[in-house]
């Protein structure tokens, strides 16, 4: 028996109309229902093709997209926060509903190229309120409006496992885990949503350069990375290789190392302009409060739960280092 | 009957030992020139914690943006056993001279009991690059131990090596299955340390003289040679920690008949 010709054309697919009716209203739907999140780009970096990873991925580039929480009605899937060996572990699950071809609109804005000399990214954004196509009858609703590629989508214009989705409502930080496409299974031959199942992201020190404050805030309060509590130089604009103690207007001499009398030099950066202190060890030099954690909930602990600092404090009178051990030298490093 | 209170806070110690060895590992990235473009210190935490103080520290205010922070290290204990290898005289006494309201008194200590206690320390990594950096950098100090030496009974002034050995090494990750499971990597890392416990601290005051009275019970008394010897310190004002000589003197009981 054939299908209905009504809605098929050739037997062989469902008529553009309906199809686009049926994308239409599912993408309405998803407005009405849905929140406005912002989907993060991730963007590898060093990618080890040995073990499959890259842990270096930034996140610099977000798109704000409307998006439907699949039964939310219960709250978050998965095992929410449970209690572990390595502290409390939130591992809420969420499934995002986004219509596709909102989606591959994002897709499609112009973005602008990762420059090697500029930390800047993101895509091409139109001042609000200087579109007018009051002559045309058209309005539109909302006030951010992107410059769009006339290039047709493809099918891999579509969400990426291992990208961001932040949630502003929930405050939470979900990543991707797998992409389902095929849901509703081709009612209409075609498919109008993507499902993002995500769950909470684990978050190792990546950098999240977003220019949304309160997505680049979770970096600021969680990385671990020393990058960001480097002593920095505060002049960048001249030659500042070394750091010099002024004594008199012409005399003057060099910052030395104490124990061997190396020079604390200036890193040096494309333009011969120091920016940060380097040891010649290859290190930096630290500000005094990188302090991972001291296991009393302060607000300077990089790390809530950790216990580094603390240790170090308590053992000063449980070890001892008196007499030479020789089969153990901790404490020896410093 | 055996409820005399002490507490030498000796396991803590160890702990606290045991946490220090791993309070500093740190690890860096690299992009795709090999320049260190990430450094970090990785932290650490004892694991076993009340559920409500680990609610309270990782998300107060009820604005935890992420499952976890990566990578890091917990520990924990996971069993105490007697070592009879290790086994010491049990009547040797440990002794120390302390100032206290009453003078100066004399502490006595019998020798300790030997024990092992076993910990579990795992590593938590999302990538494994980070994951083998951290072991990398424990496991050459291990062959298969590393001793620390601890001051586990200051009281009495003995401090004690205290062997952390490493007994095996187990990794789990898990990569396999549905793409929305979780992928742990985790490496564990049995360890155990040879340490000691002690018993009370019993005080006395200190002897300063000693009187023996010797053959008072010969069954033949005639003549009678009964000999009383006396010490005591020089000066007699000395305590146990100073340095002083002894007055001896000895005298005799003879027969009333001689």
């Amino acid at each position: 028996m054939a299908v209905n010709s009504a809605f098929h054309t050739n037997n062989v697919a469902a008529l553009a109309t309906e199809q686009n009716l049926y994308k239409n209203l599912v993408a309405e739907v998803i407005q009405i229902y849905g929140h406005d999140v912002h989907y993060l780009d991730r963007t590898l970096v060093a990618e080890d093709t040995t073990f499959g990873e890259d842990t270096l991925s930034k996140f610099r580039n977000s798109a704000k997209i409307e998006m439907y929480v699949e039964n939310s009605s219960g709250g978050y899937a998965g095992e929410k926060e449970l209690m572990t060996k390595f502290g409390l572990q939130d591992l809420s699950e969420i499934t995002f509903v986004v219509a596709k071809h909102r989606f591959q609109e994002l897709t499609k804005q112009f973005t602008i190229e990762d420059a090697t000399d500029t930390d800047s990214g993101g895509s091409i954004l139109l001042e609000s309120d200087t579109i007018d196509m009051s002559g045309d009858a058209v309005t539109f609703e909302g006030s951010d409006f992107y410059l769009l590629s006339e290039t047709d989508a493809t099918g891999a214009d579509r969400p990426l496992e291992g990208d961001l989705v932040f949630h502003p409502i929930l405050g939470k930080l979900f990543e991707v885990n797998f992409v389902v496409h095929e849901e509703p299974y081709y009612q209409l031959d075609n498919n109008p949503v993507y499902k993002l199942q995500c769950r909470t992201f684990d978050y190792s020190s990546e950098r999240l350069d977003t220019g949304i404050s309160a997505i680049d805030a979770i970096e600021d309060a969680l990385s671990v990375d020393t990058l960001v509590y480097q002593v920095t130089l505060e002049q960048s604009s001249a030659v500042n290789e070394s750091v010099r103690i002024h004594d008199t207007a012409t005399t003057r001499g060099l910052l030395k190392d104490e124990t061997d009398n190396d020079n604390i030099i200036g890193e040096d950066d494309s333009t011969s302009v120091g920016e940060s202190l380097l040891l010649e060890t290859g290190e930096w030099l630290l500000q005094e409060d990188y302090i991972i954690g001291e296991g009393s909930r302060l607000s300077t602990d990089a790390d809530p739960s950790a216990q580094n600092e603390l240790f170090d404090r308590l053992d000063d009178t449980i070890l001892d280092f008196s007499e030479n051990n020789p089969f153990g030298d901790a404490g020896s490093l410093g | 009957m055996l409820g005399t209170q002490y507490y030498h806070e000796t396991i803590r110690k160890v702990v606290v030992a045991f946490g220090t060895m791993f309070n500093n590992i740190s690890l860096v990235r690299k992009d795709s020139d090999g320049k260190v473009v990430q450094s970090m210190k990785v932290p650490l935490a004892y694991g076993p914690k009340q559920k409500f103080l680990v609610r309270l520290a990782e998300d107060p205010d009820l604005t935890k943006q992420v499952a976890v922070t990566l990578p890091r290290i917990g520990f924990e204990i996971n069993g105490l056993s007697y070592d009879p290898s290790r086994k010491l005289n049990r009547i040797q006494q440990f002794k120390k001279t302390k100032s206290g309201t009453q003078g100066k008194s004399l502490e006595t200590q019998f020798m300790p009991v030997p024990y092992n206690v076993g910990f579990e320390l795992y590593v938590l990594a999302k990538n494994s690059d980070d994951a083998l950096q951290i072991v990398e950098q424990i496991l050459p100090y291990f062959q298969p131990d590393y001793t620390l030496t601890i001051n586990d009974m200051a009281d009495m002034g003995i401090k004690r090596d205290v062997p952390i050995v490493l007994n095996s090494i187990s990794y789990e990750d898990d990569y396999e299955g549905d793409f929305t499971a979780r992928r742990s990597l985790i490496y564990t890392l049995s360890f155990t340390a040879k340490f000691y416990l002690y018993g009370p601290v019993t005080s006395q005051s200190i002897i300063k003289t000693v009187q023996v009275d010797q053959f008072t019970d010969l069954k033949d008394n005639a003549p009678k040679r009964e000999q009383r010897l006396v010490v005591t310190p020089n000066p007699t004002s000395a305590d146990a920690d100073d340095d002083f000589g002894f007055n001896e003197t000895s005298s005799f009981f003879q027969g009333v008949d001689e």
